[in-house]
């Protein structure tokens, strides 16, 4: 299982995040990756290598190609590490909360029942 | 009646993401909350969201958007205020949507929300969790580059 601080490391630059976006849709060689970003394959193999360290991705060895993937247990890794963001899903819905908490102010209190029920 | 105000979210089976929380207030408001656009404005960001338009009835349709993307697709059903099913497509790319099933039950005086999302396979998840972390994601590493600097 990949380390998490590292997979956070290795995740806290955009092209490395793109790369790992990219490798989501299937595997590919270093000129494949080099392909869509205006940086040298150099550049991108030192990104790949921070991205094996982490354990995110895998070199396959296929004859003379090195085609990367994913390892099969990083997205799982990614989901988890995500779980760290689940403070942000928290504010959205106590955000919510709070606009309920206006819906109901305007609505004043009322016995019985929720005031706004509608029947179509 | 306990309630669930920390948002739990899960990966289950191969294709679907869940997301489960309680809300104090009864299904008819939640369900008011989730689809009237004045009041989605007010929790879903109301700065810097640009467009923020819900038809929530069968047929229906939604467009949510920022600044550099948006989310909209069709409405598939609406039960108020129990259930709602849409398609969210991410920047008009309808061929790896997932389907949102949401649902509110009541829960003591409040509302137990699961909303389910499903992607048509396990591939079509995988790719949606790895775009999550290309997407919008630098103001979050940031502030938690931020905090972790602070320790």
């Amino acid at each position: 299982m990949p380390v998490l601080d590292q997979s956070f490391a290795a995740l806290a630059d955009p092209t490395r995040r793109a790369i790992i976006a990219r490798l989501a849709q299937g595997e590919a060689t270093v000129q494949d990756l080099a392909r869509p970003f205006s940086i040298s394959q150099p550049a991108i193999s030192r990104h790949l290598k921070v991205l094996e360290e982490a354990g995110l991705i895998e070199t396959r060895i296929d004859g003379t190609a090195r085609p990367r993937r994913l390892r099969p247990d990083a997205v799982a890794a990614l989901w988890d590490w995500l779980g760290q963001y689940r403070a942000l899903w928290d504010a959205q819905f106590r955000r919510l909360d709070a606009v309920l908490d206006t819906l109901a102010d305007e609505a004043g209190p009322v016995a019985g029942g929720d005031p706004e029920r509608r029947d179509p | 009646m306990t309630l669930n105000l920390d948002p739990l979210v899960s990966l289950e089976g191969d294709t679907d993401v869940i997301v489960r929380r309680d809300f104090t207030h009864p299904p008819a408001r939640v369900w008011r909350a989730l689809t009237e656009p004045a009041l989605i404005r007010q929790w879903l960001g109301s700065n810097d969201l640009l467009r923020c338009e819900m038809d929530a009835r069968t047929g229906g349709s939604f467009h949510f958007e920022w600044k550099a993307f948006h989310f909209s697709g069709p409405v598939l059903a609406a039960d108020p205020p129990r259930r709602l099913v849409f398609v969210e497509h991410f920047n008009g790319d309808t061929t790896a949507s997932p389907t949102l099933t949401t649902d509110l039950a009541p829960h003591g005086t409040g509302t137990r929300m699961t909303q389910v999302r499903r992607y048509a396979s396990a591939e079509a998840r995988a790719a949606a969790i790895a775009a999550g972390f290309n997407d919008g994601m630098d103001e979050v590493y940031a502030r938690l580059e931020a905090v972790l600097g602070g320790e």
